[in-house]
């Protein structure tokens, strides 16, 4: 208690500078509050489409709703912010602290609130937070269409290139050439050249299997020679009736040597007769196959078959070299055509090439732009409701100030009379006189 | 420092009653002159004298000038009674009054002053020396006595003098008793800043007869019953102590 009631009494012995320190603290605090400058806040409106909507996930993207707070937290947004409002070395500390956004709960709507100290800025800085942050989602969401629109886009632009190099040199060729008509004279011989081509194809396609068929004919020739001997013996008289004895002494012989032994002689002279009788059939057989083949019907048709494919495979090279010789006259004639005709075929070709290309190109562009615009609409961000107007409000660091001050002073007035009594070298206290003269205080005259 | 509520000189009174014998000699000095040893000494006397003990106010804050050249002759015993009954006077506030140029004797000496307390305490049971500041005389006088009060005022500045004031009374082997604080506005019935015989009011009277001791009244109560029986037993245990040992008090460290 007596401590209590020393700090009382310090307090009490220094009341006029407590209560001026209380009073500074007053004024100190209205003052602030009266320079307080007000805090905008303005606030525009987003809403994601269903493909980033509260708990579902982007096509492409992979964002969820939820991450949209942090996108627009990303450095990526808040230096486009920047850059966007001018601002020189931006602090993001102190951006991220200016920028309240959040997820409403079940719902697909975030507001984005910038404050600022002034209200243009406020609103001014709620909109370009809200069409970056649309501007980067849809970025990041059609980036891999992006890649290919680009590369689809170079090579239109090479191909536009080559068609547009090759207008120009055909129509510098024409310029310098007046008789770029023979050109069209190449392409007629170039046209016949190619029909003779085709053509000398075809016939060497025919004139291979017809030499195939004659050397089938020359085989067949050989496979048919038995038939074709036969046919001769048949037609030789003396051998047919040699053959026909020669039977018949066999036939006997059957006979006799079922009705007899062997013993008998009969049989033996019947086997001399057959052995001499086969003797002569076989110098008659002989005599028949030397005769002339002409006289057999079998070897006559074949001939003649063999004949007759040798003379179409003989009528297709004489085709063939004929049409060779045209080939070869008519690729002389078009030797003889100026170059510069080529020259212009050849690029009107590689016109038409690469006009094909472009047109190739420029549909899958098409397509790829338009897959791009459905997934951006799929995964997008729409500014419903841009600031238009922003609230002021005295903030609680401008509040702060004054209830710090306050708060300072207050404390500076309680211990400022212990400070002061600190530094005092005064016989104000009781104990300072005590231990000065190290005798009690036995008095205090008045009280 | 604590405050009290009723008259601090009643406090300052019961404190006396304990530490002083009777009778007894108070001395009360100061470091520093204004410190209000003046109002302190008038103040303790009156207190005192309304308690209804006998007490003498000895003003030794003003001394005469003596001419160049001139001396007094010493003080002793016979001549201190002499001087107490020719130069004391009665005051308005119940205790005698005797300044120590009206003793016109030479009370420098420990012989002097030993004189004039003897008689003193033969005459009173409680005499207040007003000494002046500790230098001289103040400390001859504070050296006799049986206790010394040091006024101080409250709110100045410490100087060296208040450590050399307790050095040259722990030299003398006073009795500190110890140290009544002042301030500045000082209540109007202690008097003005006139001299002491002006605070207590006195009134131009002739020498007093020698009075008789008489019988202090004791204070109702059971504790100032047995104080007043012991006191006096103490009282002489001190003096015969004194008597044998100088008393010496030392600051506690």
């Amino acid at each position: 208690m007596s401590q209590l009631e020393d700090a009382y009494r310090i307090i009490v012995a220094r009341r006029v500078a407590v209560f001026a320190v209380l009073i500074a603290g007053v004024v100190a605090a209205l003052i602030g509050l009266k320079l307080a400058h007000p805090t905008y806040a303005a606030t525009a409106t987003v809403l994601m489409n269903a493909g980033s909507s509260q708990g579902a996930t982007v096509s492409d993207g992979g964002f969820l709703g939820t991450d949209m707070p942090s996108l627009l937290l990303s450095d990526t947004v808040l230096s486009r912010f920047a850059k966007q409002e001018h601002l020189n070395n931006p602090s993001f500390k102190d951006l991220r602290k200016a920028i309240d956004a959040e997820i409403m709960p079940e719902s697909a709507v975030m507001p984005i609130t910038f404050k600022s100290r002034y209200a243009k800025s406020a609103i001014e800085g709620a909109n370009a937070l809200a069409y970056d942050l649309r501007d980067y989602y849809r970025e990041i969401s059609t980036r891999r269409y992006d890649d290919l629109a680009q590369y689809l886009s170079s090579a239109l632009d090479g191909e536009r290139a080559k068609i547009e190099s090759a207008d120009r040199q055909i129509g510098k060729l024409i310029a310098t050439d007046p008789y770029f008509t023979q050109n069209e004279a190449a392409q007629a011989i170039g046209a016949q050249l190619l029909a003779l081509n085709q053509q000398r194809d075809q016939i060497g396609a025919t004139m291979e299997s017809h030499a195939i068929e004659a050397q089938l004919a020359g085989q067949r020739m050989t496979e048919m020679r038995p038939t074709v001997l036969g046919e001769l013996r048949t037609g030789n008289a003396n051998y047919t009736t040699l053959a026909q004895q020669v039977a018949k002494d066999r036939t006997a012989e059957a006979v006799l040597q079922a009705q007899y032994t062997g013993k008998y002689d009969g049989i033996k002279s019947m086997q001399d007769q057959i052995a001499r009788s086969n003797a002569v059939l076989e110098t008659e057989r002989k005599r028949a196959e030397a005769e002339d083949p002409g006289n057999s019907a079998t070897y006559g048709s074949l001939l003649t078959a063999r004949d007759a494919a040798a003379a179409v495979y003989a009528g297709d090279k004489a085709q063939l070299a004929a049409i060779e010789g045209q080939i070869e006259s008519t690729e002389a004639h078009l030797a003889k055509v100026p170059q510069v005709g080529v020259k212009i075929a050849t690029l009107r070709r590689d016109r038409d090439a690469a006009t094909a290309s472009y047109q190739i190109l420029a549909e899958q562009r098409t397509l790829t732009l338009s897959q791009q615009a459905q997934t951006a609409a799929l995964g997008s961000i729409t500014i419903t409701d841009p600031a238009s107007v922003a609230e002021a409000s005295v903030g609680k660091g401008a509040l702060l100030v004054p209830i710090a001050a306050m708060l300072a002073f207050t404390l500076l007035a309680l211990v400022l009379p212990f400070g002061l009594e600190l530094i005092d070298q005064r016989l104000r206290r009781r104990e300072t006189i005590e231990t000065l003269y190290g005798r009690p205080l036995i008095g205090t005259v008045p009280a | 420092m604590k405050s009290a509520k009723t008259n601090p000189f009643t406090v300052i009174r019961a404190t006396l009653e304990t530490e002083l014998p009777t009778p007894g000699i108070l001395t009360i000095s100061s470091a520093l002159a204004g410190d209000g040893k003046t109002a302190v000494a008038a103040g303790i006397a009156r207190s005192l004298a309304s308690g209804g003990y006998r007490t003498l106010v000895l003003d030794a804050g003003v001394t005469a000038e003596l001419a160049p050249g001139a001396t007094r002759e010493a003080l002793t015993l016979e001549g201190a009674h002499d001087r107490l009954n020719h130069a004391v006077r009665a005051t308005g506030s119940g205790c005698d009054y005797l300044s120590l140029q009206d003793i016109h004797a030479d009370v420098s000496s420990s012989v002097g002053i030993g004189a004039l307390y003897a008689a003193i305490r033969s005459r009173y049971e409680y005499a207040i020396v007003d000494a002046g500041v500790l230098n001289g005389d103040g400390l001859a006088l504070a050296r006799g006595a049986d206790g010394v009060v040091l006024a101080v005022r409250e709110g100045r500045a410490i100087v060296p003098a208040d450590a050399e004031a307790v050095e040259l009374l722990n030299r003398a082997h006073a009795r500190f008793l110890g140290v009544v604080a002042t301030t500045e506005r000082m209540a109007p019935e202690y008097g003005s800043d006139a001299n002491l015989s002006d605070r207590l009011k006195h009134r131009i009277a002739p020498p007093l007869p020698p009075r008789e001791p008489v019988a202090v009244p004791v204070p109702g109560g059971v504790v100032a019953r047995l104080r007043a029986a012991v006191q006096p037993v103490l009282a002489a245990l001190v003096v015969r102590a004194r008597a044998v040992v100088p008393a010496r008090t030392s600051p506690p460290e």
